[in-house]
């Protein structure tokens, strides 16, 4: 990682660090209204990262992705951020403000009269917070103004995602861009936030290891554990080296819709993998403490077993991804792999 | 923040003229083997492919031009290996001395066995072995007890080395030898020996495939020079520690059942079903993602970092990627494994399912990885 992106990570680290306290979470699980939340985060400009805020946007975007993973944080940053990379993608002007992101799989829009919508979107994360959201219909993305009344669901992470109906709604924009982009996109912030989410658990697991104590030693110094959690470091680096990778090679194809969906599925698998391995085994560590509400590891892993999910999971990535390198045969599987790089 | 750093180390563009050479240079200059007899790679030797390699500047890669080198990047020379393994060509006679002797030499040797030596090594002449684990020390390698003594004008060997990859073949071993008993790790020495030097004698054993690539090699008062030392005596420790950073960095620790997935691939057909599918996708997201980590630690290697770290972490789960692909292919495809060679998928099949476990053995054991990991979090 080079000098800039290292004190990007670093100011991000430090910026975010105060929202992934149980009693904030606990509040917002409860279902705090985040607007206060949004508008501290807005104070320190990383959701303009694809708004023309940064010179190396998907590389910048994936620190801060990362560190939103890290600190669990409850605000729609990530969406805000991947929502402005379509928009940029699609050739759109800037939105300002909150962006939630719909999924292809959740949102049925229809035109309407004169350019305007019709249908209805669901899974939309802190969609009552949003001032509009990106959506796929057809083969291009809107953005549409998210006016009237959101209906309020949760994942397992108790993180909002919401639904709403748009009746006759007038875009304020939009812009050739297959769905593909989209559901790419999404899985890419979720991997991110995943390998962020996953280095937390790690650190907070190998803390535990080091001072729970028991039959007179900490628990760390037994085989046992020490062999879990290098397992877990293992999953730890290869997630994050996958994210890392993707948002690279993404930054460095801008426009290729070939690369952006295969380093969707490379990140997604890998993490979503890395994630239920990371989430089993430090829990497991933790013991019955870490299965408590009381304890702060329940805000990492129930948002990674939802993460997991969102987007595609790894196997509708896999299977994707194996038919397309079945369709090649067996003589392009290697040149796949060293074109990647 | 992650425990261990994998930097984005990518590949220079330049690399991929090497590669088309060296894909060229394997079209036309790999014999004609079957599938599954490519499946074993770099276990299997043929000294002329050795030296055709050589002579196209492709052994000893980035050493220096003084002792044969050719001071090329880290980075062409994993270019160069990965080709090779993904082909299947037959690296083994020259694959050790490459991957770890002459650079053990290079860094502690002397002047003279660095001139002695490494040039030859560099022409795929001198191929070699290495004499670590014992019958009674495998993974506890600082329990060696083969021993060295001095004599008036040198050392004599006596003991056993067991499990030694080649040494059938090989000219030279660098063994390691117990040279003093006042202290576990310190009194240990690593010697050049000349594999025909009188009082050795190499038993090759019979792995569970049938096949003899590793041996027993009992050493009775064999007398060596007094400048066979290698290093300094007693740094035997430290020097096995560096070698072995070396030993298991490199692709070979994830590309071993390649073979079989090009195979499960062509007899799965262009139209999987969603199972095959998935399972094809996923292994190709866990080889994509270890081929970054391992080029990562590539990058370390070339800018003089120490690499040891992190080459465990990538050996760890590149075994563990490794050894799962048989199982993942039977269950794919309605076939069995065969001995039968008419039968492409089949026989790979039955050489990959049986020589897997060792994957997970070699170059460490999965325990030791995961200790050192372990050490590395911090825990021990």
């Amino acid at each position: 990682m080079d000098e800039s992106r290292r004190i990007l990570e670093e100011s991000a680290d430090r910026s975010l660090a105060k929202f992934a306290e149980p009693a904030l979470l606990r509040q917002m699980e409860a279902g705090e209204d985040a607007h206060e939340v949004w508008a501290s985060v807005a104070e320190m400009g990383f959701e303009q990262i694809f708004a023309g805020a940064s010179d190396d946007p998907w590389r910048d975007a994936c620190v801060i992705l990362k560190a939103c993973g890290r600190h669990v944080l409850p605000a729609p940053l990530p969406e805000t951020l991947m929502a402005g990379a379509l928009i940029r993608r699609a050739g759109l002007e800037p939105v300002e403000g909150p962006i939630a992101l719909g999924s292809p799989r959740y949102t049925e829009l229809a035109l309407a009269d004169a350019g305007d919508v019709t249908g209805r979107a669901s899974h939309l994360a802190w969609g009552q917070v949003c001032r509009h959201a990106v959506l796929p219909m057809l083969e291009q993305i809107l953005v549409l103004p998210l006016e009237g009344r959101t209906h309020s669901e949760r994942n397992i992470g108790r993180e909002p995602r919401d639904a709403h109906v748009f009746v006759s709604a007038t875009p304020r924009a939009g812009g050739p861009l297959p769905g593909d982009d989209v559901m790419a996109a999404g899985a890419l912030m979720r991997a991110a936030q995943m390998a962020g989410a996953i280095e937390a658990v790690l650190a907070m697991t190998l803390q535990y290891a080091r001072e729970r104590q028991q039959f007179g030693k900490p628990i760390g110094s037994f085989q046992a554990i020490q062999h879990q959690l290098a397992i877990l470091a293992g999953h730890a680096a290869a997630a994050t080296r996958a994210v890392d990778a993707a948002f690279e090679r993404v930054a460095e194809s801008e426009g290729d819709g070939a690369v952006l969906q295969f380093e969707a599925a490379i990140a997604k698998i890998r993490t979503g993998e890395a994630a239920s391995a990371a989430a089993s085994i430090a829990h497991q560590t933790h013991g019955a403490i870490g299965f408590t509400d009381e304890h702060r590891l329940h805000y990492f892993t129930r948002r990674l077993w939802s993460w997991r999910s969102e987007f595609g999971t790894a196997a509708w990535w896999s299977e994707r991804l194996g038919r397309e390198i079945a369709s090649k045969g067996a003589d392009a599987f290697w040149p796949s792999v060293t074109a990647a790089g | 923040m992650g425990a261990f750093r994998f930097e984005p180390t990518r590949l220079p563009p330049e690399t991929e003229r090497l590669r088309g050479e060296v894909r060229a240079f394997l079209a036309e200059a790999m014999p004609a083997i079957p599938a599954y007899i490519r499946a074993g790679t770099w276990s299997r030797s043929d000294a002329e492919f050795s030296r055709k390699l050589a002579a196209r500047g492709w052994v000893g890669m980035a050493w220096s031009k003084t002792y044969g080198g050719h001071e090329r990047s880290f980075l062409e020379r994993y270019v160069v290996l990965e080709e090779l393994l993904a082909a299947g060509a037959p690296v083994g006679a020259h694959w050790i001395a490459d991957r770890q002797s002459a650079p053990l030499i290079l860094k502690f040797g002397t002047e003279a066995q660095k001139q002695a030596i490494v040039p030859k090594i560099a022409k795929g002449e001198l191929f070699f072995c290495i004499g670590m684990s014992e019958p009674d020390s495998g993974s506890d390698l600082a329990a060696t007890r083969a021993r060295a003594e001095r004599t008036a004008d040198g050392w004599v060997l006596n003991g056993t080395k067991l499990w030694t990859s080649g040494a059938h073949k090989a000219h030279y071993m660098i063994g390691l030898f117990r040279t003093s008993t006042d202290s576990k790790h310190g009194g240990l020495t690593q010697f050049l020996i000349d594999m025909k030097t009188p009082g050795i004698t190499v038993r090759p054993i019979a792995d569970l495939t049938g096949h003899k690539h590793f041996n027993e090699v009992s050493f009775v008062d064999v007398h060596l020079p007094a400048d066979a030392v290698i290093g300094g005596e007693g740094q035997g420790w430290a020097q096995v520690t560096a070698e072995l950073a070396y030993e298991r960095s490199g692709p070979e620790r994830f590309l071993s059942s390649l073979r079989l997935v090009y195979e499960l691939i062509g007899r799965i057909g262009p139209n999987p079903d969603a199972r095959q599918a998935a399972a094809l996708g996923r292994l190709m997201a866990h080889l994509v993602t270890l081929r970054r980590m391992s080029v990562s630690v590539a990058g370390m290697l070339s800018r003089g970092e120490d690499p040891a770290l992190e080459a465990s972490v990538v050996k760890d789960l590149g075994a563990v990627f490794e050894q799962e692909i048989p199982g993942i292919a039977a269950e794919l495809v309605e076939a069995e494994p065969s001995l039968d060679e008419t039968q492409s998928f089949e026989r790979v099949l039955a050489e990959l399912t049986m020589i897997a476990p060792s994957f997970s053995l070699r170059g460490g054991t999965r325990e030791i990885l995961r200790g050192i990991i372990a050490r590395g979090l911090g825990l021990r």
